[in-house]
């Protein structure tokens, strides 16, 4: 009896140690000064599907939160609506690939007046998804009389990996590139009673390129926002 | 700007527990009676933001269109029937609207059943102008943002050419279908356009194949499967109203009929969008 609850006791701090157990790589190239002046915004649009991206919506609404997030956030143009109100220029099958097609874009005379009422400064392009990279064990549930009991442990490893694209529409180019790489184990063991410990690398994520967003579009002088 | 329709790309479910367990009873109610559901497709969308070519359209709705239904039984899941005839109608009166100068809706010549007046893109069921899978009778809307006007016999006379959109073909595939699932619903809609003279010439006839996809949710798959298939028809809507000028035949009609300069014609399908 004892050495079951070693082991379960064992389990359950490797498990503990594990979910808190998360690598990430946060990187930035920069192509060209940034600034956001009063009365600009931005949109978070996430790439195409028709490309195979498969960014989730609950990513870019965490991203668009952080990032306005504060009195010193930035004004996020909802993306669901920035696609209505330019339809059909931003939809999956027509949405510009590269800088070179935002004139064409812009010659568009209702286009460049809805871009300039709005404020918009830059498309922030997100690539990227959370997925599960590895993954094992097993927990075995029994019930007895009046009773439910489960042992064994499984566990998984998320891998979260986003990369963000910022184009600046007054100047027309891409200004650079924020991605942030996170991976961590997640385990459920279980001792009667699965007690899950989630490595949450997506909400890590998150606000790791939404703190690194925004150095990057205050410049190099902003400081990190509080996570 | 329009109001806000787009519909959530790749979201899981953003609901409370009151659409859960209006979902739930729904799906335990089509499962009692076989396991079929109907997906609700939303017959709102937005208007495009593109300067309008300077013709006057006359726009036929067929039957097939206006009351286009697909029923088909995904395998390992259950048989989903879309009805899309209204959303198809509402997605052509935006579009239109937006690409030409002027638009009028042609009565079809199956003999003058189908409404003049135009659909109602605010959603109303009955406001396509056809019958629901042929039982209930057509209701013309007072009024609406994107009703088309009446085709007087006067106004009919005035048209540069006649547009004919038709349902091709429907598919979907489910998120674990075998062979073919990759974890999301996933919708395919063929459009065959139409575009003849005022005096009946076929000038061009191409297809518009569009593709949408949507997350599953787990107590709401009807809606997943609406999304996909309102994707798609925002996608059929993105292509034509970006393209349609850029047509080889159309082009050439354009440059033939002096609507358009040469040089705008060469500009407008240089800027659009290459078909993926």
């Amino acid at each position: 009896m004892q050495i079951h609850a070693v082991r379960a006791l064992t389990a359950v701090a490797t498990g503990v140690l594990a979910s808190a157990c998360m690598t990430s790589r946060i990187e930035q190239e920069r192509h060209a000064a940034t600034g956001v002046a009063d009365g600009e915004s931005l949109v978070i649009l996430a790439r195409s599907y028709h490309t195979g991206n498969s960014t989730e919506e609950d990513f870019v609404d965490c991203l668009a939160k952080n990032l306005s997030r504060g009195r010193a956030g930035f004004h996020v143009y909802d993306d669901d609506q920035f696609l209505d109100d330019f339809y059909p220029w931003f939809e999956p099958r027509t949405e510009p690939v590269s800088t070179a097609q935002l004139p064409d874009i812009l010659q568009t005379a209702a286009v460049s007046t809805a871009l300039a009422e709005a404020g918009i400064r830059y498309i922030v392009w997100l690539e990227g998804a959370t997925d599960i990279l590895d993954g094992g064990g097993g927990i075995s549930c029994a019930v007895g009389a009046g009773a439910i009991g489960c042992f064994g442990l499984t566990w998984y490893e998320n891998g979260a990996s986003y990369e963000a694209s910022v184009w600046d529409l007054k100047a027309l180019r891409s200004a650079g590139q924020v991605s942030a790489d996170i991976s961590g184990m997640s385990m459920i063991p279980a001792v009667v009673v699965p007690v899950p410990l989630i490595a949450p690398t997506q909400t890590t994520a998150c606000k790791r390129l939404a703190n690194q967003l925004t150095v990057f579009l205050n410049g190099p002088s902003a400081t990190l926002a509080s996570p | 700007m329009s109001q806000h329709l787009r519909q959530p790309r790749l979201r899981g479910p953003r609901n409370g527990i009151a659409r859960a367990r209006a979902s739930a009873t729904a799906l335990a109610t089509a499962c009692a009676v076989g396991c079929a559901a109907t997906a609700p497709v939303d017959a709102t969308f937005p208007t495009p933001l593109v300067d309008p070519l300077p013709l006057k359209i006359g726009v036929v709705y067929g039957p097939d269109l206006a009351s286009f239904t697909h029923t088909e039984a995904i395998p390992d899941e259950r048989e989903w029937t879309v009805e899309l005839g209204e959303a198809n109608v509402a997605l052509f009166n935006r579009v239109f609207s937006s690409m030409f100068a002027q638009v009028v809706r042609v009565p079809t010549p199956e003999g003058g059943t189908e409404p003049v007046g135009g659909a109602d893109a605010g959603g109303d069921p009955e406001a396509a102008g056809g019958t629901r899978n042929g039982t209930a009778p057509p209701r013309v809307p007072e009024s609406s943002e994107d009703s088309l006007p009446p085709a007087s016999a006067a106004a009919l006379h005035g048209i540069d050419a006649v547009i004919e959109p038709s349902v091709e073909s429907y598919e979907i595939t489910g998120p674990k279908e075998p062979d073919v699932g990759d974890g999301f619903y996933t919708v395919w809609i063929t459009y065959r356009m139409s575009l003849k003279s005022k005096d009946g010439r076929l000038i061009a006839e191409w297809p518009v194949r569009a593709f949408g996809k949507s997350i599953p949710k787990f107590f709401a798959t009807d809606e997943a499967v609406a999304e996909a298939t309102t994707m798609a028809m925002r996608d059929a809507g993105a292509y034509l109203a970006l393209k349609f000028a850029s047509e080889p035949r159309i082009r050439e009609w354009l440059r033939e009929t002096g609507k358009l300069q040469q040089e705008a014609v060469e500009e407008e399908s240089g800027t659009r969008q290459e078909e993926p």
